[in-house]
């Protein structure tokens, strides 16, 4: 008995470390491929970093603490090995980041739950592999906080000493990122108000009141924690105060906060008493209908209201939809026939709010930048549940013969998860997100000019990234880092939108690259607030043509533009 | 089964990494004094490989067009002034000066550095030269 129990033991931690070191490999693919930090994000991220080595100060939007980690790595380790562990140690130690749902699926009191099914998810889901380790960006910290959380809440419903890491990790939470830390208050608010109808109507325990002091408690630190981060540390770059302006720009806002508050406890405990009551929900109804809702309606709205982003969706949600969302849907309605009530609106609860602000801020005009982020967190959130669904869906197959096809096809899913990690750029709006050595070669010598012919610099903001990186942020970029809705007055923006080239002045270096151009899929990424296109063939051409303007460099996949620029340096020479 | 497709997913991408040499071209100086114009150059060589390529110093006139497409460069009614195999060490960056004598008609002074030793030059009957862009980089600048 006892050696068989060793056994069982030993084949679960051989399966958990061949998973994760599949999670490992994935996340490294990037690095691997490439030999640079994945993404232009992090570039920007850095340059804020080497003007804090520096001594000086520098706006840090999203919380202090992972840009204080990465100096923290560059005072131990210097430059070069900043660089190296930037590239290939922190996508490992970010793999671990996808743990804290591995860890609450195992909390899970249901015998048919395989914990593995989560982690397995956890590795391939297509957003996590990109958000968490892919890129190493402050999101991934504050998800992983963010998960923590609500690990730790999960405990404190049995044992009050819970509490205290529960509310360290909120606080290293808005201390990490911006938007995990909406996600928090999100989470702990819908807890609140479905716990405080439960408890007043159907149940009085003293696990739900702890839960009602905990959740305001915790909300309060969390937004206390989030709005000191943000006034201090880059307020104009902050995306919860931007999401915070959006919101109040509606002006029935405040109403819709109201009616939610009132229906939103009625609904979940409601819904989740009538999942539990009703009779049989079989798993291919489920399927068949989430299929329908996850692929056909987001495809006939997409054609329908924004084409262009077709390719994106389907890239996205075709995986998604048939890989993991059935199965999380099914895991919920039989975690809810399962476990007590209160148990099942812990995560009933959070999720119809997630989703219910995803859908209020996605539908906000040029806010797509948060159509990855978004379900991310969600995703995130229900990975034990999809493990749970896929868990009790291998348990009900009563044959060798099904469980074989069924075995396949969930296997294709899986790759079909994985295998979209890392779109191209005409899968992802034209954003090319690898950065190639050539640019960041592109980048030094524009800054360079930049000095010798005391020139502004007009890119885009993948480019303008690197530029940031590579002086330090010194260079002076036409970009407009700082302000999410003052116009932009780069000839680069104006030209992608109107395809209408025009003389720019002679104190300005055009910095393009391939990645901006129509030809190669590619578009001028500008911020997210503002609109932006791709460079044609004509505007190429001009460039390349129009007398005056010289091409003073060329670095394959990236060109240096100027107009008359030795005839201004000579005479002042 | 899950595993090895995702694994085979893994190596492909690995195999198919992109290269990470290149070369890249800047003009750093251009002057003009009794002996004409003088264009100064740095090429770099930024791959483990030794380069061996033509250097071609091109006039453009009033017609002269360049065209490029995602493929090709496409140089129009370029006159050739002159051309050099040039060597570049790996990793290495060359200085280069050219010089030029006036021409009042020369509107500009294209510069290329073609990354193959085997240039053909001009096609019989055609005013055209058409490469592919993984084998040149140029530069240019205009003058009169």
């Amino acid at each position: 008995m006892g050696s068989n129990m060793g056994k069982l033991i030993n084949r679960e931690t051989w399966q958990f470390i061949t998973v994760f070191m599949l999670a490992v490999l994935l996340r490294l693919i990037p690095s691997l491929r490439y030999g640079l930090p994945y993404g232009f994000d992090i570039y920007e991220f850095t340059s804020r970093v080497f003007v804090l080595n520096e001594g000086g100060s520098a706006p840090l939007p999203h919380g202090p603490l992972f840009y204080y980690l990465q100096l923290a790595v560059l005072k131990i380790f210097g430059y070069d090995a900043f660089m190296n562990v930037l590239v290939f140690l922190e996508p490992i130690i970010f793999t671990f980041f996808i743990l804290p749902p591995y860890f609450v699926s195992k909390g899970f009191k249901t015998a048919e739950n395989i914990p593995l099914y989560t982690l397995l998810y956890l590795t391939v889901l297509n957003l996590l592999v990109h958000q968490i380790g892919g890129v190493v960006i402050p999101e991934g910290l504050g998800i992983f906080f963010f998960g923590l959380t609500i690990f730790f809440v999960r405990k404190a419903f049995d044992d009050w000493k819970w509490i205290y890491p529960t509310m360290v990790t909120g606080f290293l939470t808005a201390m990490s990122h911006h938007l995990s830390v909406l996600q928090l208050i999100l989470f702990f608010t819908s807890l609140f108000l479905s716990y405080s109808y439960y408890y007043i109507r159907y149940e009085k325990t003293i696990s739900l009141l702890r839960m009602l002091v905990l959740t305001p408690l915790a909300t309060f630190l969390l937004i206390a924690s989030a709005v000191s981060a943000w006034s201090l540390l880059g307020e104009e770059e902050n995306m919860l105060k931007l999401l915070l302006i959006m919101v109040t720009r509606i002006h029935i806002f405040p109403f819709i906060l109201l009616a939610g508050a009132f229906f939103f406890p009625i609904i979940t405990v409601e819904f989740a008493k009538f999942v539990k009551m009703h009779g049989k929900f079989a798993f291919r109804n489920v399927f068949i209908s989430i299929v329908l809702i996850g692929v056909v309606i987001p495809t006939t709205l997409t054609i329908a209201l924004f084409p262009t982003a077709l390719p994106t969706v389907l890239w996205f949600t075709v995986p998604i939809s048939l890989g993991f969302l059935p199965f999380a849907v099914y895991g919920i309605i039989r975690y809810c026939k399962r476990t007590p009530l209160s148990d099942s609106l812990f995560f009933t609860a959070p999720l119809t709010l997630f989703i219910i602000e995803a859908f209020l801020l996605l539908s906000l005009e040029n806010y797509s930048v948060l159509i990855h982020r978004l379900p991310a967190f969600i995703i995130y959130f229900a990975t034990p549940l999809a493990g749970y669904g896929l868990s009790y869906f291998s348990i009900e197959l009563n044959s060798l013969k099904k469980e074989y096809l069924a075995g396949m096809i969930i296997a294709y899913f899986m790759f079909s998860l994985a295998a979209t990690s890392f779109p191209k750029p005409e899968y992802a709006y034209g954003v090319k997100e690898s950065i190639s050595h050539s640019e960041i070669k592109l980048a030094k010598d524009a800054y360079e000019y930049s000095i010798r012919f005391n020139a502004k610099i007009d890119t885009d903001t993948r480019l303008g990234a690197i530029l940031m990186f590579v002086s330090s942020r010194r260079a002076n970029w036409m970009g407009n880092l700082n302000s999410w809705f003052t116009p932009s007055n780069s000839w680069l923006v104006n030209v992608s939108l109107t395809g209408d080239p025009y003389l720019f002045k002679d104190d300005v270096i055009i910095m393009i690259s391939n990645s901006m151009r129509e030809a190669y899929h590619g578009r001028v990424i500008n911020l997210i607030t503002k609109p932006s296109g791709s460079l044609n063939d004509r505007v190429i051409s001009y460039l390349n043509n129009y007398p005056g303007i010289d091409r003073v460099e060329d670095v394959q996949e990236g060109v240096l533009y100027m107009n008359t620029p030795w005839k201004k340096l000579n005479h002042g020479e | 089964m899950s595993f090895f497709l995702i694994l085979l997913f893994i190596t492909y991408e690995l195999l198919e990494s992109p290269n990470k040499d290149f070369f890249s071209m800047k003009i750093i100086g251009l002057k003009e004094d009794e002996h004409g114009l003088h264009v100064i150059l740095s090429i770099s060589n930024n791959s483990n490989e030794k380069s061996e390529g033509v250097l071609l110093v091109m006039l453009g006139y009033e017609d002269s067009f360049v065209a490029e497409n995602d493929k090709s460069y496409i140089f129009k009614r370029f006159k050739v002034y002159s051309q050099q195999v040039l060597q570049i060490s790996p990793k290495r960056e060359e200085n280069l000066e050219v010089i030029l004598p006036r021409d009042s008609d020369m509107k500009r002074i294209l510069i290329m550095y073609f990354l193959k030793s085997d240039f053909k030059g001009l096609e019989e009957n055609s005013d055209q030269i058409v490469l592919k862009k993984e084998d040149v980089i140029w530069v240019q600048t205009w003058v009169n």
